[in-house]
């Protein structure tokens, strides 16, 4: 794939969840320009343009990035965290996904400055919904600074 | 010598015919009587005004350990223990020399080292100045007394010293375990839901992609799987909110009861439109937090409203009152009921009284009542005619008076 139209940055290291996340927005036509990543460090590579990514543009970012919270080695957390703290990243909107509200570290999320958050439901058709609806708005709806 | 005069007189009355030396003779006898009662009963001494003993009796010199010749001429220091702080001593002083009695617990030490308590009368005797010019010192031995309240007092201070090193320990433990269960729901949470997540999404996919291609039987096999991921999924919502309930913090403040019911059944007939007639009594206020009274009453209404919607018409009533110390509400209804027989299951975590093919649910709604409630230091209830109706209790301590 192309790294220099990436629209959607996808951090996932859940596999079903990533394949059912990628099928939700391709129904809506928002998947095209999708890489999925599956942990904080790859995708950290990916936005820095280190490691596997040295030498992509860094000046094409994603319009949003969908971060899973629970994740091996960087987690979502330390993610948003560097991203945040990177003046070529802090405006790229991360979108928490979660399996919990319950989760303590949502509250941190905000702090931290995540746009929003999803809970990843069981329920399919409110995944579904959520994810597209999450998709439209940030890459159509929303327009960057 | 003024406070001998009260004897004399008794004395003197006793046998007012007799003559004179028979008197004095009575007078001496009563006299020496005494003496022998007091000496037997007590650890006698006597000083001038500055404190120098002048006589000691037997029992003196048995408890000190000192003979008399050790004793007279000398002052009370050679007995004292130096337990007392000079405050105690310096009130004694002041008390006797101004002529009044003073009487207190005085720990003091023998000859050999050993300590012993006595209680203490001290007795001044006034010259007709009205000034003391001699004490006398009457006392009782209570060392065992003293010692057995000590030994009291240390075992007490020993005791609530490992009360409080004990609870601190709990406290610790407790703290852990919380922490301990705040990450195993947190887990339980996440964990358990992606997989369901995945069960279900993936039988949908299929249905989706291949439904065209499976026959009816199939897609009805698919479809109950994708009701019991999504089954799973209430069910771990709800075991969790319960167990949030023990450790989520109670915040007391007084509760409209009447506005918050109406809440719960505007939030019940948005979600699950129903034909119930619902009236809400006005009720009494309570004390309380809101938020979960809340998840009570909608717990209640929501199975009052389940349980006769298979009744033409469904009539449900909510009242309150109050009886003794107790704010009762109660949340009647004329649905099917359950059998008095199982009350005491009423109440448990996952039990149901009817099929789920009859009425839906998780068996987790009244458990939570049940906790809320008793977090709220009430009680629930309920009491039912089967396929006539029931009602549900539960009681708040009443905050009115």
């Amino acid at each position: 794939m192309d790294h220099h139209e990436i629209e959607i940055l996808l951090v996932e290291d859940n596999a079903t969840d990533a394949e059912m996340t990628i099928r939700a927005l391709r129904k809506s036509k928002l998947a095209n320009n999708l890489l999925h990543v599956s942990d904080g460090a790859a995708a950290l590579e990916f936005l820095f343009g280190e490691g596997e990514y040295a030498g992509r543009n860094k000046g094409s970012k994603p319009k949003v990035v969908l971060l899973d919270l629970k994740m091996p080695k960087v987690d979502g957390l330390e993610v948003l965290e560097a991203m945040k703290l990177n003046r070529e990243t802090c405006n790229i909107p991360v979108v928490i996904l979660t399996s919990s509200k319950e989760h303590p570290d949502v509250e941190k999320c905000y702090q931290l400055g995540a746009n929003s958050y999803i809970v990843k439901p069981v329920d399919f058709d409110n995944f579904f919904k959520a994810i597209t609806e999450l998709g439209m708005y940030w890459l159509i709806l929303n327009h960057q600074p | 010598m003024k406070h001998s005069k009260d004897i004399k007189v008794n004395a003197v009355s006793f046998s007012a015919t007799n003559s004179q030396d028979d008197q004095l003779r009575l007078l001496l006898q009563t006299v020496k009587d005494y003496k022998y009662a007091l000496d037997e009963s007590s650890i006698v001494a006597i000083t001038n005004q500055k404190g120098i003993i002048q006589y000691v009796n037997e029992k003196f010199c048995e408890i000190s350990q000192y003979n008399k010749q050790e004793l007279l001429g000398q002052d009370h220091r050679i007995i004292n223990s130096g337990y007392h702080p000079k405050v105690f001593i310096r009130e004694l002083w002041t008390t006797i020399a101004n002529g009044r009695v003073w009487r207190g617990e005085i720990k003091n030490k023998a000859k050999d080292g050993s300590y012993y308590w006595v209680y203490t009368t001290i007795v001044p005797f006034l010259n007709d100045l009205g000034k003391p010019y001699q004490y006398m010192a009457i006392r009782y031995d209570i060392t065992q007394k003293k010692n057995t309240e000590q030994e009291l007092i240390a075992n007490e201070k020993l005791y609530s010293a490992n009360l409080e090193k004990e609870v601190n320990e709990r406290t610790i433990q407790l703290e852990n375990v919380n922490k301990e269960l705040e990450a195993f729901s947190y887990s339980v949470s996440h964990d358990l839901r992606a997989p369901l997540r995945a069960v279900n999404g993936y039988a949908r996919i299929l249905v989706e992609d291949y439904g065209p291609l499976l026959d009816k039987e199939a897609n009805r096999l698919l479809e109950i799987i994708q009701k019991n991921a999504l089954k799973m999924g209430i069910l771990i919502d709800d075991l969790l909110s319960l167990s949030r309930l023990g450790r989520k913090e109670l915040r007391n403040f007084t509760v409209n009861m009447t506005e918050l019911a109406e809440q719960a059944l505007s939030e019940i007939s948005k979600v699950n439109p129903h034909e119930a007639n619902v009236t809400i009594h006005p009720l009494h206020t309570a004390m309380g937090d809101a938020a979960l009274l809340f998840q009570v009453v909608l717990n209640l209404l929501s199975n009052a409203i389940k349980y006769s919607s298979k009744k033409e018409k469904p009539v449900i009533e909510i009242s309150s009152c109050i009886k003794e110390n107790e704010l009762i509400y109660c949340i009647k209804d004329n649905g099917a009921g359950f059998d008095m027989n199982y009350s005491h299951k009423l109440f448990g975590v996952f039990q149901r009284l009817h099929a789920e093919s009859e009425f839906e649910g998780t068996g987790v709604g009244l458990a939570i009542v049940k906790r809320i409630i008793n977090r709220h230091q009430g009680r629930v209830w309920a009491e039912s005619i089967l396929e006539e109706g029931a009602v549900f209790y539960f009681s708040l301590p009443n905050v009115n008076n």
